[in-house]
């Protein structure tokens, strides 16, 4: 199929997720950033594990090849943190928003407007901050399986289980929480 | 008037995983942040071609329509086809204060300027960057939470929700 048609069905598929499941309301990331109802990142993390339990063993049979982001440490550091105040700020991302903007919430305009704004800030002081902040401490495309030098499929099984613990526990956290005061577990 | 409940976090994970396996098989990993620059290029290109032409970042992230591009359109349709079938609407919505418009504005300019920092956001490090394993993106995953935690808590106490 064409790679454009592709996308668009991906992307249908992606917004509907988002939508149906709640998470592009910004109460649900208030609630996630709060540690009063996780859901946001549950979901996240079981979307994680189930893509390592579905796509490794064919990576390790050498059929799929998932590539890597680059390792630059400090624009990731720096960007994560930029990142996080805007999203505790909005309570949105660059994937929710758009579903948002999809099932008729209006304001998500101005974030949108505030995103290709910020994104053209970042265009003009790209250069500049190439030599500082990108190149330095950068290590290329690394992996976990490559840092611990052990088979992907073993270190992706071990990481998908860890992180669904993880999510049980989170979910016993917000059965409790939920059980004190309901409101927060609407979305 | 609601018709459906919103799916469980189980429910939407194991869908959005299944996205998520679905675009790895067919193009490439989940991403969306690229595209915001990539819309301004386009944006830009018709009144300033040289500018567009001669930016570093432009010439890195290019004004044409390519798969993630479309995939933001099709989030979009995404979006309104499951408020449709759930049967939800802002329609009756109040009007945004100008606080909680400026709260979005300045939300989003720090969302995409960090993304673009950071080349990926919630969907192209924390759902795709996990599932390679990348190691850059558990920074950045760590990085937002270990942020965006105490800053909800400060927000909080302020009002601003």
């Amino acid at each position: 199929m064409n790679i454009l048609l592709l996308g668009l069905v991906t992307g249908v598929g992606f917004g509907y997720v988002l939508q149906r499941a709640g998470v592009s309301d910004c109460a649900c990331l208030f609630n996630a950033l709060n540690l009063r109802n996780t859901k946001a990142i549950k979901l996240m993390a079981t979307a994680v594990a189930v893509g390592i339990f579905i796509l490794y063993p064919f990576v390790a049979l050498g059929g799929l090849s998932l590539g890597a982001k680059n390792l630059n440490v400090l624009s990731l550091v720096i960007g994560g943190a930029i990142f996080g105040v805007g999203f505790a700020l909005s309570g949105l991302c660059p994937g929710t928003a758009l579903a948002a903007l999809g099932a008729g919430k209006k304001d998500v305009l101005y974030l949108i407007a505030g995103g290709l704004v910020g994104s053209f800030v970042y265009a003009l002081v790209y250069e500049p901050l190439k030599p500082i902040l990108i190149d330095p401490l950068s290590f290329g495309k690394v992996t976990l399986p490559d840092l611990l030098n052990l088979p992907p499929l073993l270190v992706g099984y071990v990481f998908a289980l860890v992180i669904l613990a993880v999510v049980l526990l989170l979910d016993r956290r917000d059965q409790k929480a939920d059980a004190q005061d309901p409101t927060a577990h609407q979305i | 008037m609601i018709k459906k409940d919103y799916w469980t976090w189980w429910q939407g994970g194991i869908g959005l995983g299944l996205v998520s396996v679905f675009a790895f098989v067919t193009y490439k990993g989940l991403g969306a942040s690229t595209s915001y620059p990539r819309a301004v290029a386009l944006l830009l290109k018709p009144f300033f071609p040289d500018f567009v032409a001669n930016n570093a970042y432009f010439q890195k992230v290019p004004p044409v329509i390519d798969w993630q591009m479309m995939l933001i359109f099709g989030a979009i349709i995404g979006g309104f086809l499951a408020s449709r079938i759930m049967g939800i609407s802002f329609r009756n919505e109040p009007k945004p204060t100008t606080q909680r418009k400026w709260q979005l504005f300045i939300g989003g300019f720090l969302i995409l300027f960090g993304a673009r920092l950071a080349d990926g956001c919630t969907s192209g490090h924390v759902i795709t960057g996990f599932t390679q394993l990348s190691v850059g993106s558990m920074i950045f995953g760590a990085m937002v939470f270990l942020i965006g935690i105490p800053a909800a808590r400060y927000f909080t106490r302020k009002g601003l929700y």
